[in-house]
């Protein structure tokens, strides 16, 4: 089996204004039960959809954190909108101009959609006079107009879902940061979420954390694949799925091949990353 | 709601939090407690309830309402304290602009405004308690008033900061038992700590008729309420939480004066108080035989003067007085005058007037008859004296006085009416010994 090597950092910008990791190392933990969640990456993300691809404890949720300047490296350099986060004054203004929806979506029960969102206006500093108008833009954008007077206790799951990204897109962001973003959807919430990713990818630095590849596949311009707090692999989607159109013709004769041939390319490629990043681990490891 | 109508400035905010963190529900629900308190002290629900229309008397009893009014406050503060952890929001919070120290002044400010208007209603239904007939406006009641209401916003502070940083369901109902006990304990601690618990949030403020608070406590027990509702607000919100020390040093500071104060010699009043004499200074009726009562009672001079004087024609058969004063707590009649006990508590609620005018006929007669005994020389089996007391209580009154069914006493009481020259001689013979706590003299009066 033959998977083309990519050099990291791959992900180029299409301007100078999106994301830049340099050596970017997150501890967590304490005392003796620390781990690096993010050990050392370097990338870069300029405007468009990048999906961020990666097993369960990968480090995608510690960077997504990272980037919404909710924690802060350990080590390594983040630079976000060309500042520097690690600067307060610089923090506010990239706060300003970013737009986040964790993993963990918390929401007050007894506020209106429109209540959530406008507090999510105020707290983003979006200037009072054209307030109303970007909280109303925002709720027609993920569809929840006519429920913009309910309550967010009234809503589904895929609803509040929607809700959240109201939050998050309320300020116009430059840069949006979605941590799983279609948990919880149906089908056909998942095809609209995803073309309204695509509308936003845009003009907009967008970052989708996900364990779904149909995600990836149908809405991100680049993708990122972690493993073990590490970058193993950027590419485009479509680079992705040749790498995994490789795969069941080496393995054909494999029970595993014949189950692979069900599986979509993308996830194949996505395997075959992971294992040759592991493999590659566990020989270095031999080596030592 | 239209689009249009929500903006996402503070004010906008600060409108969304007053509806969402149920400020108006707390409001309605304080009014309504403080409603069905207020109304449960008095009859027909308590025979035994006292009111009085002055503002001392409302501000004392705001006071005594925070009791509950405040541990509501603080359980509800620091229910919304804890709602971003409670609802997982801290993380999406922290990626805003927005300081923490913002966000979290303006929910509780949307809150605390609730707070104040349940605690601002109550305080109305006890002005429209007081409005019939109050007859003084002096003694520093105003700052009374904002102290009250500044002990509700200590309460809703130190809730918040509570809620906040130890969040959990069940910090708002002990936070709530926490107020109750700190503040409903103190006002049975004994003089060790009585001089401290002015100082806590609700409850303990001192007010009474005839005295008010000193102005430069006034201001220092105002400095420490807001340096500790500044502190409690700096912890909750503050990114240094460190911060919250120079609110706490100011409040420290403030309880240096505060809690170095001393009663008046001779007063029975708290250290924090001073006598109002504006407010005990009398006012008499213009006909004979004059009656007298203080300012902060001149509504009920109207009510009292007719009992006064009924009472006046009685003991005026056996001692010469001529008029009748009203005496505060602690004071003695002057000479020539029939002591009128103070009329603290005698007001009807809502209208004016005496609530039960036959206890100011029983006072003051109780003032003429009862020992004035230093110990616990009446407690012997000898029921003599008892006997005497009673008599010259059925003499003084006329009979309104009913002092027991004892059969010596109807036969001494018989037998005195009888003869009225005795009967003068027995009652000033009676008089002194009952003053001095003769209780042999008291004894032997009991002869038939």
């Amino acid at each position: 089996m033959t998977i083309p090597d990519f050099d990291v950092p791959d992900l180029d910008p299409a301007t100078g204004e999106g994301i830049e990791m340099s050596g970017l190392a997150v501890v967590v933990g304490r005392r003796r039960r620390t781990r690096r969640a993010v050990d050392g990456l370097t990338l870069q993300l300029g405007v468009g959809v990048h999906g961020l691809l990666g097993p369960n404890g990968a480090g995608k949720t510690t960077l997504m954190r990272v980037l919404s300047t909710v924690v802060t490296p350990t080590e390594g350099q983040v630079r976000m909108l060309g500042r520097d986060v690690t600067d307060a004054y610089a923090r506010r203004e990239v706060r300003r101009r970013l737009g986040y929806l964790p993993q963990t979506f918390g929401y007050y029960p007894r506020f209106t959609v429109r209540e959530f969102v406008t507090y999510f206006a105020w707290l983003k500093e979006v200037p009072g006079a054209g307030s109303a108008d970007a909280v109303q833009h925002a709720i027609a954008r993920v569809g929840l107009a006519d429920r913009a007077d309910d309550r967010m206790k009234t809503l589904s799951g895929g609803m509040l879902r929607r809700a959240g990204l109201a939050q998050a897109l309320v300020n116009n962001p430059e840069i949006l940061l979605l941590d799983e973003p279609t948990a919880g959807l149906d089908p056909e919430q998942r095809l609209d979420f995803r073309a309204l990713l695509r509308e936003v990818g845009v003009d907009t630095t967008v970052v989708v954390s996900t364990h779904l590849v149909e995600d990836v596949a149908s809405a991100c311009t680049r993708v990122a694949v972690m493993d073990t707090g590490r970058l193993v692999h950027t590419s485009t989607p479509a680079e992705l799925e040749d790498l995994g159109r490789q795969q069941p013709t080496e393995d054909a004769q494999t029970g595993e091949g014949r189950s692979q041939e069900r599986a979509s390319a993308l996830e194949l490629g996505y395997t075959a990353v992971l294992r040759r990043h592991r493999a590659t681990t566990s020989a270095s490891g031999a080596r030592r | 709601m239209s689009a249009r109508s929500l903006h996402a400035t503070t004010r906008g905010v600060a409108v969304i939090e007053l509806r969402r963190t149920g400020a108006w529900s707390v409001a309605a629900g304080l009014a309504v407690i403080g409603a069905v308190l207020i109304a449960a002290s008095q009859p027909p629900l308590n025979q035994y309830g006292n009111w009085s229309s002055s503002w001392a008397a409302a501000m004392e009893r705001l006071s005594t309402l925070g009791l509950v009014l405040g541990p509501l406050a603080g359980a509800a503060a620091a229910w919304v304290g804890g709602r971003e952890h409670r609802r997982q929001l801290g993380e999406l919070l922290a990626s805003t602009p927005r300081s923490a120290l913002t966000r979290r002044n303006t929910t509780w400010a949307a809150l605390t405004a609730g707070l104040l208007l349940g605690a601002a209603a109550v305080t109305c239904l006890l002005i429209a308690g007081i409005a019939p007939a109050v007859s003084y406006f002096g003694g520093r009641w105003p700052a009374s008033l904002v102290l009250a209401l500044l002990g509700i916003v200590v309460c809703a502070s130190l809730g918040f900061a509570a809620g906040h940083l130890i969040p959990g369901r069940f910090t708002a109902p002990a936070v709530g038992v926490l107020i109750y006990l700190t503040c409903g304990v103190a006002g049975y601690l004994g003089r060790k700590w009585g001089e401290f618990t002015p100082l806590l949030p609700v409850a303990q403020l001192p007010s009474d008729e005839g005295r008010e608070l000193i102005g430069w406590v006034a201001a220092a027990a105002t400095v420490w309420f807001l340096a500790v509702a500044a502190a409690g607000l700096l912890l909750a919100g503050a990114r240094r939480r460190a911060t919250a020390a120079i609110p706490a040093v100011v409040a420290l500071l403030a309880t240096v004066p505060l809690t170095a104060t001393t009663p008046e010699i001779g007063t029975y009043g708290s250290p924090w108080t001073q006598a109002d004499h504006q407010a005990l200074q009398s006012v008499c009726t213009l006909d004979v035989p004059q009656v007298c009562v203080a300012q902060v009672h001149a509504d009920l001079l109207d009510d009292v003067a007719p009992l006064a004087r009924g009472l006046l024609a009685d003991v005026q058969t056996y001692l010469p007085l001529d008029r009748a004063v009203e005496i505060a707590a602690g004071q003695s009649a002057p000479s020539g005058a029939l002591a009128i006990g103070t009329l603290e508590g005698q007001s009807r609620f809502l209208r004016p007037g005496l609530a039960r005018p036959e206890r100011v006929v029983e006072d003051a007669v109780f003032r003429l008859t009862n020992p004035q005994c230093p110990g616990q020389e009446l407690n012997g089996p000898d029921q003599r004296p008892y006997v005497s007391i009673g008599a010259a209580q059925l003499l003084l009154s006329g009979g309104t006085v009913q002092p027991s069914l004892d059969p010596a006493i109807e036969a001494l009481h018989t037998r005195l009416t009888a003869d009225p020259d005795q009967a003068r001689t027995w009652i000033n013979d009676f008089i002194p010994a009952a003053a001095s706590c003769d209780v042999d003299t008291l004894a032997q009066l009991a002869q038939p």
